[in-house]
Protein backbone atom coordinates (compact mmCIF):
# COMPACT_ATOMS: atom_id res chain seq x y z
CA UNK A 1 0.00 0.00 0.00
CA UNK A 2 1.86 3.51 -1.04
CA UNK A 3 -0.87 5.86 0.94
CA UNK A 4 -4.14 5.77 2.85
CA UNK A 5 -4.73 3.19 5.89
CA UNK A 6 -4.83 0.13 7.26
CA UNK A 7 -6.26 -1.33 10.75
CA UNK A 8 -5.02 -3.96 11.76
CA UNK A 9 -6.41 -5.73 15.13
CA UNK A 10 -4.93 -6.93 18.21
CA UNK A 11 -3.90 -10.02 16.32
CA UNK A 12 -2.88 -8.92 13.37
CA UNK A 13 -5.63 -9.63 11.28
CA UNK A 14 -6.98 -6.74 8.71
CA UNK A 15 -10.09 -4.56 9.92
CA UNK A 16 -10.23 -1.49 7.15
CA UNK A 17 -7.97 -0.62 4.46
CA UNK A 18 -9.08 1.19 1.17
CA UNK A 19 -8.68 -1.87 -1.06
CA UNK A 20 -11.62 -4.22 0.47
CA UNK A 21 -15.05 -3.41 1.56
CA UNK A 22 -16.58 -3.98 4.62
CA UNK A 23 -20.06 -5.62 5.23
CA UNK A 24 -22.62 -3.36 6.52
CA UNK A 25 -26.59 -3.88 7.49
CA UNK A 26 -28.42 -3.20 4.50
CA UNK A 27 -31.95 -4.59 5.65
CA UNK A 28 -33.11 -6.46 8.72
CA UNK A 29 -35.97 -8.02 10.43
CA UNK A 30 -37.58 -10.97 12.44
CA UNK A 31 -39.68 -13.67 10.06
CA UNK A 32 -41.16 -17.01 10.85
CA UNK A 33 -39.43 -20.32 9.73
CA UNK A 34 -41.34 -22.77 7.37
CA UNK A 35 -41.38 -26.59 7.13
CA UNK A 36 -42.35 -28.55 4.27
CA UNK A 37 -45.78 -28.90 3.88
CA UNK A 38 -46.49 -26.01 6.60
CA UNK A 39 -47.04 -22.53 5.93
CA UNK A 40 -44.80 -21.06 3.43
CA UNK A 41 -43.14 -17.24 4.88
CA UNK A 42 -40.97 -15.53 2.54
CA UNK A 43 -39.03 -12.50 2.75
CA UNK A 44 -38.82 -9.76 -0.30
CA UNK A 45 -35.49 -8.93 -0.94
CA UNK A 46 -35.71 -5.04 -1.21
CA UNK A 47 -35.71 -3.98 -4.87
CA UNK A 48 -32.95 -1.94 -4.18
CA UNK A 49 -30.76 -4.19 -2.63
CA UNK A 50 -27.25 -5.22 -4.74
CA UNK A 51 -26.87 -8.68 -6.41
CA UNK A 52 -24.16 -9.67 -4.19
CA UNK A 53 -25.47 -9.56 -1.09
CA UNK A 54 -25.15 -11.80 2.20
CA UNK A 55 -28.01 -13.19 4.19
CA UNK A 56 -27.77 -13.79 7.65
CA UNK A 57 -29.76 -14.97 10.68
CA UNK A 58 -30.04 -16.31 14.33
CA UNK A 59 -33.63 -17.56 16.54
CA UNK A 60 -35.30 -14.60 17.91
CA UNK A 61 -35.69 -16.28 21.33
CA UNK A 62 -32.00 -17.43 22.26
CA UNK A 63 -32.99 -20.64 24.01
CA UNK A 64 -33.54 -24.52 23.08
CA UNK A 65 -31.85 -25.80 20.25
CA UNK A 66 -32.90 -24.78 16.85
CA UNK A 67 -32.22 -26.40 12.33
CA UNK A 68 -32.15 -23.80 10.35
CA UNK A 69 -31.15 -24.19 6.41
CA UNK A 70 -31.88 -20.60 3.82
CA UNK A 71 -34.26 -21.08 0.89
CA UNK A 72 -33.74 -18.20 -2.25
CA UNK A 73 -36.59 -18.04 -4.58
CA UNK A 74 -35.19 -18.59 -8.28
CA UNK A 75 -36.41 -15.17 -9.37
CA UNK A 76 -34.10 -13.90 -6.40
CA UNK A 77 -37.14 -11.93 -4.69
CA UNK A 78 -37.04 -13.54 -1.61
CA UNK A 79 -35.51 -16.18 0.91
CA UNK A 80 -37.57 -18.56 3.65
CA UNK A 81 -36.03 -20.30 6.37
CA UNK A 82 -36.88 -23.74 6.39
CA UNK A 83 -36.49 -26.14 9.69
CA UNK A 84 -35.33 -29.86 9.31
CA UNK A 85 -37.82 -32.58 7.57
CA UNK A 86 -40.56 -33.45 10.54
CA UNK A 87 -39.88 -30.71 12.50
CA UNK A 88 -43.18 -28.42 12.18
CA UNK A 89 -42.29 -26.01 15.59
CA UNK A 90 -42.25 -22.67 13.94
CA UNK A 91 -40.23 -20.46 15.41
CA UNK A 92 -39.33 -16.56 14.81
CA UNK A 93 -36.18 -15.89 13.06
CA UNK A 94 -34.17 -12.53 13.31
CA UNK A 95 -32.22 -12.40 9.43
CA UNK A 96 -30.25 -9.36 8.18
CA UNK A 97 -29.45 -8.75 4.78
CA UNK A 98 -25.34 -7.30 4.53
CA UNK A 99 -23.70 -5.40 1.60
CA UNK A 100 -20.67 -4.00 1.01
CA UNK A 101 -20.26 -0.30 2.69
CA UNK A 102 -20.17 1.48 -1.43
CA UNK A 103 -23.53 -0.55 -1.56
CA UNK A 104 -25.50 1.03 1.69
CA UNK A 105 -27.90 3.77 0.96
CA UNK A 106 -26.85 7.56 1.24
CA UNK A 107 -26.70 8.79 4.80
CA UNK A 108 -28.27 11.72 4.99
CA UNK A 109 -27.66 11.83 8.34
CA UNK A 110 -24.49 11.54 8.93
CA UNK A 111 -22.53 11.92 12.64
CA UNK A 112 -18.99 11.75 13.40
CA UNK A 113 -16.68 8.94 13.01
CA UNK A 114 -14.20 7.24 10.48
CA UNK A 115 -15.12 7.06 6.34
CA UNK A 116 -12.35 5.06 4.48
CA UNK A 117 -12.63 5.21 0.87
CA UNK A 118 -11.05 3.57 -1.84
CA UNK A 119 -8.72 4.58 -4.98
CA UNK A 120 -12.03 4.40 -6.85
CA UNK A 121 -13.89 7.02 -4.20
CA UNK A 122 -16.24 4.27 -3.38
CA UNK A 123 -16.64 3.78 0.35
CA UNK A 124 -14.98 1.01 1.80
CA UNK A 125 -16.02 1.63 5.63
CA UNK A 126 -18.14 4.05 7.68
CA UNK A 127 -18.86 4.18 10.94
CA UNK A 128 -22.09 5.07 10.63
CA UNK A 129 -23.14 1.62 9.28
CA UNK A 130 -23.54 -1.34 11.63
CA UNK A 131 -20.69 -3.74 10.55
CA UNK A 132 -20.09 -7.55 10.59
CA UNK A 133 -18.19 -7.99 13.54
CA UNK A 134 -16.45 -11.67 12.79
CA UNK A 135 -16.28 -14.47 16.16
CA UNK A 136 -15.41 -17.14 14.07
CA UNK A 137 -15.15 -18.65 11.05
CA UNK A 138 -14.15 -22.75 9.67
CA UNK A 139 -14.34 -24.17 6.21
CA UNK A 140 -15.65 -27.22 4.82
CA UNK A 141 -15.53 -29.56 1.89
CA UNK A 142 -19.02 -31.59 2.42
CA UNK A 143 -18.70 -35.23 1.17
CA UNK A 144 -21.55 -36.68 3.28
CA UNK A 145 -25.32 -35.75 3.64
CA UNK A 146 -24.68 -36.35 7.21
CA UNK A 147 -21.41 -35.02 7.97
CA UNK A 148 -21.21 -33.09 11.22
CA UNK A 149 -18.92 -29.75 10.29
CA UNK A 150 -16.48 -27.71 12.85
CA UNK A 151 -18.59 -26.76 15.83
CA UNK A 152 -18.46 -23.01 16.94
CA UNK A 153 -18.20 -22.69 21.30
CA UNK A 154 -18.56 -18.88 21.99
CA UNK A 155 -19.08 -18.05 25.88
CA UNK A 156 -22.18 -16.36 24.74
CA UNK A 157 -24.47 -16.45 21.86
CA UNK A 158 -26.57 -13.54 22.48
CA UNK A 159 -26.90 -11.54 19.05
CA UNK A 160 -24.30 -13.82 17.45
CA UNK A 161 -25.85 -14.80 13.55
CA UNK A 162 -24.58 -17.01 11.23
CA UNK A 163 -24.00 -16.57 7.70
CA UNK A 164 -26.92 -18.46 6.20
CA UNK A 165 -26.22 -17.86 2.10
CA UNK A 166 -23.57 -20.18 0.19
CA UNK A 167 -24.00 -23.88 -0.01
CA UNK A 168 -27.55 -25.12 0.76
CA UNK A 169 -28.65 -27.70 -0.71
CA UNK A 170 -26.38 -30.97 -0.85
CA UNK A 171 -28.30 -33.74 -2.41
CA UNK A 172 -30.67 -36.67 -2.64
CA UNK A 173 -30.26 -39.60 -1.16
CA UNK A 174 -32.30 -42.67 -1.64
CA UNK A 175 -34.80 -43.87 1.81
CA UNK A 176 -36.73 -46.72 -0.29
CA UNK A 177 -37.33 -47.99 -3.34
CA UNK A 178 -39.90 -45.16 -4.06
CA UNK A 179 -38.70 -42.34 -1.86
CA UNK A 180 -36.00 -40.27 -1.33
CA UNK A 181 -34.44 -37.61 1.03
CA UNK A 182 -33.36 -33.74 -0.52
CA UNK A 183 -30.31 -32.70 2.11
CA UNK A 184 -29.16 -29.46 2.82
CA UNK A 185 -26.68 -27.56 5.09
CA UNK A 186 -28.81 -26.63 7.97
CA UNK A 187 -27.08 -24.26 10.74
CA UNK A 188 -27.80 -25.65 14.31
CA UNK A 189 -28.12 -22.97 16.90
CA UNK A 190 -27.77 -25.01 20.21
CA UNK A 191 -27.88 -22.34 23.26
CA UNK A 192 -28.02 -25.03 25.64
CA UNK A 193 -24.24 -25.66 24.75
CA UNK A 194 -23.84 -22.51 23.09
CA UNK A 195 -22.30 -24.06 20.33
CA UNK A 196 -23.74 -23.20 16.68
CA UNK A 197 -22.19 -25.51 13.77
CA UNK A 198 -22.85 -26.84 10.49
CA UNK A 199 -25.22 -29.95 9.45
CA UNK A 200 -26.61 -31.45 6.83
CA UNK A 201 -30.40 -32.72 7.65
CA UNK A 202 -33.24 -33.63 5.27
CA UNK A 203 -35.31 -31.04 4.72
CA UNK A 204 -37.93 -32.89 2.12
CA UNK A 205 -39.21 -35.98 1.08
CA UNK A 206 -39.77 -37.10 -2.43
CA UNK A 207 -41.44 -39.55 -4.00
CA UNK A 208 -38.76 -39.97 -6.35
CA UNK A 209 -36.37 -43.41 -6.47
CA UNK A 210 -32.29 -42.84 -5.92
CA UNK A 211 -30.28 -39.54 -5.77
CA UNK A 212 -26.93 -38.70 -5.29
CA UNK A 213 -25.16 -36.19 -2.91
CA UNK A 214 -23.61 -33.21 -4.36
CA UNK A 215 -21.28 -32.17 -1.79
CA UNK A 216 -19.93 -28.84 -1.88
CA UNK A 217 -17.82 -26.19 -0.05
CA UNK A 218 -19.23 -23.84 2.62
CA UNK A 219 -17.46 -21.05 4.55
CA UNK A 220 -19.01 -21.14 7.80
CA UNK A 221 -19.06 -17.64 10.31
CA UNK A 222 -20.62 -16.36 12.87
CA UNK A 223 -20.50 -12.77 14.32
CA UNK A 224 -22.66 -9.96 15.53
CA UNK A 225 -23.61 -6.47 13.89
CA UNK A 226 -22.69 -3.97 15.82
CA UNK B 1 -5.36 -0.75 25.13
CA UNK B 2 -2.42 -1.74 23.72
CA UNK B 3 -2.83 -0.26 20.70
CA UNK B 4 -5.42 0.03 17.40
CA UNK B 5 -8.57 1.59 16.40
CA UNK B 6 -11.86 2.28 18.78
CA UNK B 7 -14.42 3.53 17.10
CA UNK B 8 -18.15 4.57 18.94
CA UNK B 9 -21.09 5.27 17.91
CA UNK B 10 -22.94 8.75 17.99
CA UNK B 11 -24.42 7.65 21.42
CA UNK B 12 -20.70 7.93 22.80
CA UNK B 13 -21.66 4.06 24.97
CA UNK B 14 -21.83 1.81 22.02
CA UNK B 15 -18.73 0.69 20.26
CA UNK B 16 -18.78 0.45 16.61
CA UNK B 17 -15.56 -1.01 15.97
CA UNK B 18 -12.76 -2.55 18.36
CA UNK B 19 -9.41 -3.77 18.78
CA UNK B 20 -9.81 -7.09 19.00
CA UNK B 21 -12.89 -6.84 16.26
CA UNK B 22 -12.11 -9.13 13.07
CA UNK B 23 -14.14 -7.38 10.30
CA UNK B 24 -15.12 -9.47 6.75
CA UNK B 25 -14.48 -7.72 3.60
CA UNK B 26 -15.60 -8.09 0.42
CA UNK B 27 -12.94 -8.61 -2.36
CA UNK B 28 -14.90 -9.70 -5.24
CA UNK B 29 -18.65 -10.64 -6.77
CA UNK B 30 -17.56 -13.44 -9.99
CA UNK B 31 -20.69 -14.98 -12.19
CA UNK B 32 -20.61 -17.30 -15.33
CA UNK B 33 -21.20 -21.15 -15.93
CA UNK B 34 -19.04 -23.86 -15.47
CA UNK B 35 -19.43 -26.93 -18.13
CA UNK B 36 -20.70 -30.16 -17.14
CA UNK B 37 -18.00 -32.14 -15.95
CA UNK B 38 -15.62 -29.16 -16.20
CA UNK B 39 -13.94 -27.06 -13.61
CA UNK B 40 -13.27 -23.34 -13.61
CA UNK B 41 -10.73 -21.52 -12.47
CA UNK B 42 -10.66 -17.58 -11.44
CA UNK B 43 -7.61 -15.75 -10.79
CA UNK B 44 -7.45 -13.81 -7.76
CA UNK B 45 -4.68 -11.99 -6.50
CA UNK B 46 -3.41 -12.97 -3.36
CA UNK B 47 -5.11 -15.30 -2.72
CA UNK B 48 -4.07 -18.11 -0.63
CA UNK B 49 -5.63 -20.93 1.56
CA UNK B 50 -4.38 -19.32 4.90
CA UNK B 51 -7.66 -19.09 6.56
CA UNK B 52 -8.11 -15.64 6.03
CA UNK B 53 -10.27 -15.81 2.57
CA UNK B 54 -13.77 -17.26 2.18
CA UNK B 55 -15.64 -18.06 -0.89
CA UNK B 56 -19.59 -18.07 -0.92
CA UNK B 57 -21.62 -19.60 -3.97
CA UNK B 58 -25.12 -18.24 -3.82
CA UNK B 59 -26.49 -19.68 -7.26
CA UNK B 60 -29.72 -21.52 -6.96
CA UNK B 61 -28.04 -24.52 -8.78
CA UNK B 62 -25.14 -25.28 -7.51
CA UNK B 63 -26.01 -29.05 -6.15
CA UNK B 64 -23.36 -30.36 -8.07
CA UNK B 65 -20.67 -27.72 -7.79
CA UNK B 66 -17.68 -27.27 -5.24
CA UNK B 67 -15.11 -24.89 -4.73
CA UNK B 68 -11.66 -24.79 -3.69
CA UNK B 69 -9.59 -22.10 -2.50
CA UNK B 70 -5.66 -22.21 -4.48
CA UNK B 71 -2.64 -20.24 -4.31
CA UNK B 72 -3.74 -17.18 -6.61
CA UNK B 73 -7.10 -18.64 -7.72
CA UNK B 74 -9.77 -20.38 -6.99
CA UNK B 75 -11.68 -23.49 -8.76
CA UNK B 76 -15.18 -23.90 -9.40
CA UNK B 77 -15.82 -27.68 -10.02
CA UNK B 78 -19.15 -29.31 -11.41
CA UNK B 79 -19.32 -33.27 -11.17
CA UNK B 80 -22.56 -32.95 -12.83
CA UNK B 81 -21.94 -35.08 -16.12
CA UNK B 82 -25.30 -34.07 -17.60
CA UNK B 83 -26.26 -30.16 -17.06
CA UNK B 84 -23.91 -26.95 -16.38
CA UNK B 85 -23.72 -25.13 -13.25
CA UNK B 86 -24.13 -21.43 -13.48
CA UNK B 87 -21.99 -19.82 -10.45
CA UNK B 88 -22.64 -16.80 -8.18
CA UNK B 89 -19.13 -16.23 -6.11
CA UNK B 90 -18.78 -13.77 -3.41
CA UNK B 91 -15.15 -13.61 -2.14
CA UNK B 92 -14.19 -12.40 0.70
CA UNK B 93 -11.32 -11.53 3.56
CA UNK B 94 -11.78 -12.36 6.94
Amino acid sequence: MSYGISVQNTSGFIQIDATYDNVAVYASGTMNSSYTGGTLTKTAIPASAPSDYLIFCKPNSESGTHRLTLATWLDGSGFSFFNQQGNTTVISVDWVIAVRSRDMPTNSNPDFGLEVYKLNQEQAFSSNNQNFRCLQVSFDTITSASQSEATFTAGSLANVFSLMSGKTLLGRLPINSSFSALYSLFVEFDYSNNTIKSIGAPVAIQQLPGGSLGGGFKTNLIGIFR
Amino acid sequence: MAYGLRLWAANGTDIRLDTTDREIRFVAYYTGTTAASATTTITVSGMSSDGTWGLNDTAYSNLYASLAIGSGQFTHTNSDTFHSAPYSIQVFRI
